[in-house]
C-alpha cells in the first residue's frame, strides 16, 4: 500500500480541511473542536458550545468530484443536527492501494454569529484494495449510541461486495437516488434485494421524496367523503413519465438517464399496493419497452381498498383476490423541459354506483404547477391549480430521508411491488 | 352517498405516508373580514395551507363585514395583505388566482338578520358550485362586544348546523373580560353551538415549542421522575414583549397584561407545564389534565394580592432598539390617570401532590428589554456540596432547564462543569439544543397549524368551556382584590428595563432572582 501517511496525499482536497494522518483523527478533531471554542465570542451569558447531536452521516461516493458535491450539499443540512460526517471515496481502479484522510470542523450560523451549528467531516480516500478497509476505519469514527446514515451515491453495487457488506452492517439507514441509475431497472431490482438480504437496515430512496407531492395529491381526491367510495372502484390507472428526446436509451447532456421510468414505477406500485390490486392470471396484454420505458399490465381488483390498520412488515403481507378488472399502463411522453422520469401524468379512473369518475393530475409545460381535476360523469368537477415543482433541491429531499428514524414500510412495500410488477412481464 | 368524516374514516391511501391529513371541502366564514386580524394572520395563514396543499379544492372563504367593498376589491386587498404578511412571499400567481376565486365578500351588519339570509343562501350556493358539502367554520374575528349579537344571529338563521356537512365555530380571544363575562358567552355560544362544535382558539397553543413541551415531558423517561417538588425548587415563566400598546390603547387600557397575557398565555404554559400526563393523547384527555392544573391553583385573595403580586406601568425611556418612548400614561388614548398593568409579576402556588410548596413565578410586560417567551425549570441544590474546602465554593449553581418558547426556540440545561486546570473551579454550562425550525427550515405559523387542525375537527390545541372558566376563577379573585385597591400600589418601571425595582425585592424576598432571558 503507498503510504500516503508518510509524506501527505498526492491529491489536493481544500473543501475537505486538513490532511492528517489516519491514526490522528480523533486528535485532530478534538483539536479543532478546542479552537472553535477559543474562537467563540464569550460575552455574558454566552454558551459554550455544546451540540445537539442527532446522528452520524456516512457518504459513499465513487470519486472526489462527486464527493465535492456531495460535501456541499451539507451546507443545508445543519437543522438536521449531524453530528459527525464521513465521506468515503472509495476507488477500487487504482492499481496503487492507498489511504487518506482529511478533517474539518463545519460550523454555520444557526440565529446570529453567536449560535453557530458545527459537526466535523472527515474525509477517507480509500484507492485500491484499500477500499476494503473502509468499514473497518469508519467503525471508531461513529458517535457512539446516534443512528448511522448511509448516503450511497450512484449506482448500488453488487451485494455481495465486502466493503459494501461492511458498511451496510454499520448503517441503520441505506439512502439512494434511484434517478441517477444508469441501468434504471436493473438497479431498482437491486434495491429490493438489498431490503431482502438486510433486513434490519432501512432504505430509503431521494426519488421517493420526489413523489411526495403527487401522492398527497392523489390522496386528496379521496379525502373528500363524496369520492371516497370511488376508491374501491379504480380500474384504470394511467402515469406518464417525462422522457429526453433522445434517439435512443443513454444520458442527456445533463446527465440525467433517459428514459428512465422509476418514479413511474415507483407511483404505479404504490398505487398497486395501496389499492389492493393483484396482477392478472392472464398476461396476454402486459408489456414492456424497456428502450421507450412504456409498460402495461393487467390487473385484477380487490373488493375493496386496503384496510386501513398498523402498516406491517411487507413480509408478512398476503395478497388479496378480487375478480374485477383493472390496469396499469406506464408510458414516456418526450419533453425536453423536463428532467427525464418526471412525472407528468397520472390519471385514475374509477366506477362505483354505476358512475364513472375521472382523477387527473396533470403537468403541462409549467415546471412549478400541476392542474388537478375530477370529471364525474360528464360534469367536471373544480380544477385547481397546485404548487408542485419539478426540481427539488438534493438538500432538502436528503433531510427529509435524516429525518425519518427506523424504516418507511411504505417505501418497502412499494420495493417489492416494483420487484413483483418487472417480474410479471409478458 | 354517506356523509362521513375524514377524521372517524380514514382515507386508506394515508397509510405509512409521512404528510399532514388534508381536510374534507369546506366554506370559513369570517366576521370581521377587513380587521386587522384577518389581513395579519388569517388570510396568509390560509393561503399558505393552500400554496403547501392541505387545503382541498372548492375550499371557500365568505369575508362578512360592513364596510362597503365588491368581492373584487377585497380580494385585491387580501392579496395585498398576503403578500406583506405572508412568510411565503412573493404570492404564487397560479395558487393564488386559484384561492381568490374561491374569496367572496359579502356586505352586512353583523345585526342585520338580512346578511345572515344572505349568508345562507351563498353558502349553499359555494356547496353546489364548490362541492363544499355542507361543511361550515365560521371565525369570530370581530371585538369580542360582538359576539353574543353574531352567535345569536347564527343561531336564529339555523347556520349552526347544516343538513349535511359538519358546522363549527372559532371564538377568537379574548374569551370574556371577567369570569361574569366568560360565563355568559360560553352560555351564549352553548345555547347555540354544541362544545364540540366550539374552537377557542389562543395561538400560543398553535407554536411548535408550546406543543413540543408535552413531547419534552413525556416522551422522556428522566425528566418525569424529577418533575415535582422533591427536585424542583421553582419554575419561572416569563412572557416579555419589547412593543407597547402598537395602537391598542382602546382595548389594552380595559385588559390590562392580566386579561391581555395572563389569563390566557401564561395560564396555558403554566398548565402545559404542570399537568399531569393524561391517559391517552386526544382532546379530552390532555384538556382535562391541564383543567385539574387551574383548578388546583391556590387562590389569590385579600393580602396575596398585595404579597404576591407586583403590578406596574412602564413610565419613558429608551428601548433596546434605540428608540425613546414615552411613558403609558402619555400615550394616545390612555388616561393620564389609568391604573392599568402593562407588566404584572405573580407569584402562585398550585394545591397538588405534584407541586405542593413549589412557587410558579408568572412575569408577563410591554416595553421590557426583548421579546422572549420562556419556562425556566429551577432545580434544587445538590443535596450535600462536596466542594465547600475549595474554590469552587459559592460558584456551584442550581440546574436550570429552559424551555424557550421564542425566539430561538429550543431547550437548554445549565450544568455545572469543572473548568480544566489544577483549580478545583466550577462553572455553569448551558446544554442547548435549538428547535429544528430555528433559522433554515420554515415552520407554519400557529395559525396555520390551528386552522388546520380546525378543519379536520381535531380540537386538542383549542380551549375547553371549563378551561377558559378555571383560568377565570382564579383570575378573578385578583381582579376584585385589585378594586379595592388605591391607585398608588401600581409601580412604574423604565422603559426598555425588566420591570420594576419592587419586582425583584418581590422575589429576592424568597431567596431567589429572576432569570435573564
Amino acid at each position: 500500500m503507498a503510504n500516503d501517511t508518510a509524506n501527505g496525499p498526492t491529491i489536493r482536497l481544500p473543501w475537505a480541511g486538513k490532511w492528517v494522518r489516519i491514526e490522528e483523527i480523533e486528535q485532530r478533531l478534538t483539536s479543532l473542536w478546542s479552537m472553535s471554542l477559543d474562537n467563540l465570542r464569550t460575552g455574558a451569558g454566552a454558551n459554550i458550545n455544546v451540540r445537539t447531536s442527532v446522528l452520524n452521516l456516512v457518504i459513499c461516493a465513487p470519486d472526489v468530484e462527486t464527493a465535492a458535491l456531495a460535501s456541499k450539499v451539507l451546507r443545508d443540512l445543519a437543522s438536521t443536527h449531524l453530528s459527525r460526517v464521513a465521506i468515503v471515496v472509495l476507488d477500487s481502479n487504482e492499481s496503487v492501494s492507498s489511504l487518506s484522510a482529511w478533517v474539518t470542523l463545519r460550523c454555520f450560523s444557526m440565529i446570529s454569529d453567536l449560535m453557530r451549528h458545527c459537526f466535523e467531516q472527515t474525509t477517507l480516500l480509500a484507492k485500491g484494495s484499500a477500499v476494503r478497509a473502509a468499514g473497518n476505519l469508519l467503525q471508531p469514527l461513529l458517535k457512539p449510541d446516534l443512528p448511522v446514515y448511509l448516503w450511497w451515491l450512484g449506482d448500488p453495487p453488487d451485494l455481495d461486495d465486502p466493503t459494501f457488506q461492511n458498511l451496510v452492517n454499520l448503517s441503520n439507514r441505506i439512502i439512494f437516488d434511484s434517478t441517477s441509475f444508469f441501468n434504471p431497472e436493473l438497479h431498482i431490482r437491486s434495491l429490493t434485494n438489498l431490503f431482502r438480504a438486510a433486513p434490519d437496515s432501512a432504505i430509503s430512496d431521494l426519488n421517493w421524496g420526489r413523489l411526495t407531492g403527487w401522492r398527497e395529491l392523489v390522496i386528496q381526491f379521496f379525502d373528500v367523503p363524496e369520492y371516497r367510495p370511488f376508491l374501491s372502484g379504480i380500474h384504470t390507472i394511467e402515469i406518464e413519465h417525462a422522457a429526453a428526446p433522445l434517439a435512443e436509451p443513454g444520458r442527456t447532456e445533463d446527465g440525467d438517464v433517459s428514459p428512465n421510468p422509476i418514479r413511474a414505477l415507483l407511483l404505479a406500485a404504490w398505487l398497486k399496493e395501496r389499492l389492493g390490486l393483484t396482477l392478472s392470471a392472464y398476461r396476454g396484454n402486459n408489456h414492456h419497452h424497456t428502450a421507450s420505458g412504456s409498460y402495461h399490465w393487467e390487473m385484477q381488483r380487490a373488493t375493496g381498498p386496503r384496510a386501513t390498520g398498523q402498516l406491517v412488515s411487507p413480509r408478512s403481507k398476503s395478497g388479496r383476490l378480487g375478480g374485477q378488472p383493472a390496469s396499469i399502463t406506464i408510458r414516456p411522453i418526450v419533453h425536453s423541459e423536463m428532467r427525464p422520469g418526471s412525472i407528468a401524468l397520472v390519471r385514475l379512473v374509477s366506477t362505483a354506483d354505476n358512475k364513472e369518475a375521472t382523477f387527473t393530475i396533470m403537468r403541462d409545460n409549467d415546471l412549478e404547477h400541476v392542474i388537478t381535476s375530477v370529471e364525474l360523469g360528464q360534469e367536471t368537477r373544480q380544477k385547481r391549480i397546485v404548487s408542485l415543482t419539478t426540481h427539488h433541491k438534493e438538500s432538502d429531499l436528503l433531510r427529509e430521508e435524516l429525518e425519518i428514524t427506523g424504516h418507511d414500510y411504505s417505501f418497502e412495500q412499494t420495493l417489492q411491488e416494483i420487484a413483483n410488477l418487472l417480474d410479471a412481464e409478458q | 352517498m354517506p356523509q362521513r368524516s375524514v377524521v372517524e374514516a380514514p382515507n386508506p391511501l394515508r397509510e405509512g405516508i409521512r404528510i399532514k391529513n388534508s381536510p374534507e371541502p369546506c366554506v370559513m366564514v369570517i366576521f370581521g373580514a377587513t380587521g386587522d386580524l384577518t389581513h395579519r394572520k388569517l388570510l396568509p395563514a390560509l393561503y399558505n395551507l393552500a400554496l403547501e396543499h392541505p387545503l382541498p379544492a372548492g375550499f371557500s372563504v365568505v369575508a362578512f363585514a360592513r364596510r362597503p367593498y365588491s368581492t373584487e376589491e377585497y380580494r385585491q386587498q387580501a392579496l395585498e395583505s398576503i403578500n406583506q404578511y405572508s412568510r411565503q412571499k412573493p404570492v404564487n400567481p397560479q395558487v393564488w388566482e386559484n384561492f381568490a376565486a374561491g374569496i367572496h365578500y359579502l356586505q352586512a351588519d353583523f345585526n342585520d338578520p338580512k346578511g345572515y339570509e344572505k349568508l345562507n343562501n351563498l353558502l349553499n350556493l359555494l356547496d353546489q358550485e364548490r362541492g363544499t358539502g355542507g361543511n361550515r367554520i365560521f371565525y369570530l374575528s370581530t371585538p369580542p362586544s360582538q359576539y353574543p349579537e353574531i352567535i345569536q344571529r347564527l343561531g336564529a338563521a339555523g347556520l349552526n348546523r347544516s343538513r349535511k356537512g359538519w358546522t363549527r365555530i372559532i371564538v377568537e380571544k379574548p374569551f370574556g373580560h371577567d369570569l361574569g363575562s366568560a360565563k355568559e358567552l360560553n352560555r351564549q355560544v352553548g345555547k347555540v353551538f354544541k362544545e364540540d362544535q366550539v374552537y377557542r382558539i389562543d395561538h400560543y397553543l398553535g407554536k411548535e415549542t408550546v406543543q413540543n413541551i408535552l413531547v419534552f415531558r413525556l416522551a422522556n423517561g428522566i425528566f418525569e421522575p424529577v418533575w415535582n417538588r422533591r427536585y424542583i425548587d421553582h419554575v419561572q415563566i416569563t412572557v416579555a414583549e419589547n412593543i407597547g400598546l402598537e395602537g391598542r390603547s382602546g382595548y389594552f387600557e380595559e385588559a390590562g397584561a392580566i386579561r391581555d397575557m395572563v389569563q390566557n398565555h401564561v395560564m396555558q404554559l403554566l398548565s402545559l407545564v404542570a399537568m399531569e400526563p393524561p391517559i391517552t393523547f386526544d382532546a379530552n384527555s390532555v384538556r382535562d389534565e391541564k383543567v385539574k392544573v387551574l383548578h388546583a391553583l391556590q387562590p389569590l385573595v385579600g393580602q396575596d394580592v398585595v404579597t404576591n403580586i407586583i403590578r406596574a406601568q412602564y413610565g419613558p425611556g429608551w428601548l433596546s432598539t434605540g428608540q425613546q418612548v414615552i411613558g403609558y400614561r402619555q400615550e394616545p388614548g390612555v388616561s393620564p390617570h389609568s391604573t392599568t398593568e402593562t407588566y404584572l409579576a405573580l407569584k402562585v402556588f398550585i394545591d397538588s401532590w405534584r407541586w405542593a410548596g413549589v412557587p410558579f413565578y408568572l412575569r408577563t410586560g410591554k416595553h421590557l428589554p426583548k421579546r422572549v417567551t420562556e419556562i425556566a425549570i429551577q432545580f434544587k441544590q445538590a443535596p450535600l456540596m462536596l466542594f465547600k474546602r475549595s474554590e469552587a465554593y459559592g460558584q456551584v449553581e442550581p440546574n436550570v432547564l429552559t424551555l424557550r418558547i421564542q425566539p430561538d426556540e429550543g431547550i437548554s440545561l445549565k450544568f455545572g462543569a469543572k473548568v480544566p486546570g489544577t483549580e478545583m473551579q466550577i462553572r455553569s454550562v448551558n446544554m442547548d439544543f435549538f428547535y429544528g425550525s430555528s433559522g433554515f427550515r420554515e415552520q407554519p405559523e400557529a395559525y396555520e397549524r390551528l386552522l388546520l387542525d380546525c378543519m379536520l375537527g381535531d380540537s386538542t390545541l383549542f380551549t375547553r368551556r371549563d378551561e377558559v372558566e378555571a383560568a377565570w376563577t382564579f383570575i378573578q379573585g385578583i381582579l376584585d382584590s385589585w378594586k379595592n385597591e388605591p391607585p398608588e400600589t401600581i409601580q412604574t418601571y423604565e422603559s426598555g428595563s425588566w420591570g420594576p425595582q419592587a419586582a425583584d425585592e418581590f422575589i429576592w424576598r424568597d431567596g431567589r432572582r429572576w432569570r435573564r432571558p
